[in-house]
This record gives structure tokens, sequence and C-alpha cells, in this order.
């Protein structure tokens, strides 16, 4: 299965995720005009690949800012994670956020409560 | 009669605004106006709320406002409203305002009510299920702008509704963000 690989604008991150290794990365901002239509690629990406490979996932997400219907496409890709590791997948999230931002930590919790897979918090 | 030109810049002195608008708002001005936010800023550690706040009031206003206008230039219809940023001796305000037809006017008002007496635990746990639900009816984004401004501002945000035309109301929204105490 082909990377997916899309590059940073001001306002969606970039995305960086690796067929061969199960390595996820999610780096930026994001807000875009519809978070709907660009999460869409995303998420169809991670349904084929969790339905065709049986590699570990690491998902890394780093994100400087969300608005909230991101924060509804997030929660989205998570569910996937979280299906595939009810159905023995394994997979592991990694919410990365810097060290003074409280409000990013935060969501990072409140993702870790929504959803049902080994979620690590990490400050930068 | 001119416009009073004199008067309007002792007006913004005088009310300390730090950013205005008002206009139809593209997604592409919303990004322009968005960096000139934190520009204004970037001396505060509360940029990232208010950052936030003025970016889920400028959405509104471009999926939402019942008043358009069509860019030629980028092809796309979007909603016009009026956005500032001002400043108090302790807080930060952002305010926004936009048409809505009379129809949505009640269930928007019982919403922002709603919203203003929860408390900030209840508001968090309504985001959280909220967003487990698929979205409103009508809704471009995901039904959660009004719940997350409502937490992010420091007193509950006011809100009021007021006879723009016949058939329209306008709305306006104010959320508080306190500075940091230092």
């Amino acid at each position: 299965m082909n990377n997916l690989i899309i590059s940073e604008t001001k306002t969606t991150p970039s995305i960086h995720f690796d067929a061969q290794t199960g390595v996820l990365n999610i780096t930026g901002e994001s807000y875009p005009d519809s978070a709907m239509q660009f999460y869409q690629q995303v998420i169809d990406w991670l349904n084929q690949y969790i339905e065709n490979s049986s590699q570990p996932i690491s998902l890394n997400l780093k994100f400087s800012y969300f608005n909230t219907s991101t924060s509804k496409c997030i929660l989205d890709m998570l569910s996937l994670l979280e299906s595939a590791h009810a159905k023995g997948r394994k997979v592991e999230v990694t919410w990365h956020y810097r060290q003074d931002d409280e409000d990013m930590q935060e969501s990072g919790e409140e993702f870790a409560q929504d959803i049902n897979v080994p979620f690590n918090l990490s400050a930068y | 009669m001119p416009f009073d030109l004199l008067k309007y810049y002792n007006d913004m002195n005088q009310s300390r605004i730090l950013m205005t608008f008002k206009g139809a708002i593209s997604q592409e001005l919303l990004v322009e106006l968005g960096a000139l936010v934190r520009n204004q800023l970037q001396h505060d550690d509360k940029i990232q709320r208010i950052f936030a706040v003025f970016v889920e009031m400028a959405q509104n206003i471009l999926h939402y406002s019942a008043e358009k206008d069509w860019l030629q230039h980028i092809g796309k219809e979007v909603g016009v409203g009026i956005i500032v940023i001002s400043e108090q001796e302790e807080m930060y305000s952002i305010s926004s305002g936009n048409a809505v037809a009379k129809a949505d006017a009640e269930r928007l008002q019982m919403h922002c009510q709603q919203l203003n007496m929860l408390s900030k635990e209840a508001l968090k746990k309504l985001y959280q299920e909220r967003r487990k639900q698929a979205p409103p009816e009508g809704s471009r984004g995901a039904g959660l702008g009004l719940i997350d401004m409502a937490r992010k501002s420091d007193k509950p945000f006011e809100f009021s509704l007021q006879p723009l035309t016949n058939d329209l109301l306008f709305f306006t929204l104010n959320v508080s963000i306190y500075k940091t105490a230092k």
C-alpha cells in the first residue's frame, strides 16, 4: 500500500502515514473551510490500511491548534483505531502538546477518555 | 452627511479595539485576519484561546450568516458579519454579529440560554457527548462551536437577537477572556 503524504498548509496539518512502519504522523494546525472534506482522504487511507495490513499502528497527533469541526474528525479517526484494536490489532496513540498549552493537554485527556486504545500524553 | 472618520477613530481608541472587520468572511480572509489577531496579541499567553474563539466565530459567520455575498474571485458564496476584538483593563472581549433567519432564531436563543446555565464540567460533558454523535442537520461543522466558546469564556457569554429587517434578526455573541494575572 502507498504511503499517504500531504504537505502542511496554513489551515491543514502535514499528514505523513508510512505504510511500511505503521507510523502515522499528523502535525500542525487544523482549521480548514471543511474539516470533513479534508479528513475524508485520511480516514479512507486509514480504513484501507486497517483492512489490508496487520502492521502495528502508532498514531502521533501533534496539533498546535485545531477547530471544533476538526475535533470531530480526530474522534472519527480514533474510533477507527479503537475498533481495530478491539479486533486484536496492535494500536498506540500519542498526543503531543506544548508544555504550557493547558487547553491542548486537556483536549488530549478528553480524547483519551472517549477512546479505548493505549493513549499516551507527551509534553514537548 | 459624510462619514465622520475622526469620531470613528476616537470611538475605536476609547473602546480599545484591537481588530475589527465587517463584511464578507471567506476562509482566505479568515486566515489573514487570524494572522493579524495573533500578531496583535503575541505578548499575551491567552492568545491560543482568543484565536480559537475568533476562528469559531469567523467560521460561524462564513457558514451560517443569513446574509450572503457572492465572491467573484473565489467563485464562492460566503456569509457576511462583523467581528470585533477589544481590550479592557482585565479582559479581552471577542464579539461577533451576523444575520439569522427568523425561523432559526428561537432555536438559537434556546441553545445559547441552555449553554449559559451549564457549569464548566457540564459543558465538557456535553461537548464530549455531542462530538460522538452525527452532526446536527444543516450543520457544516460538528455543532460544537458554541459549546466550545462557552467553555473558553471566563464569564457566561453574552448574546442578543435584535430586529434587523422584516425577515432577519441580528445575532450578537460576546466571549470574555481574562488576561493572565501578572
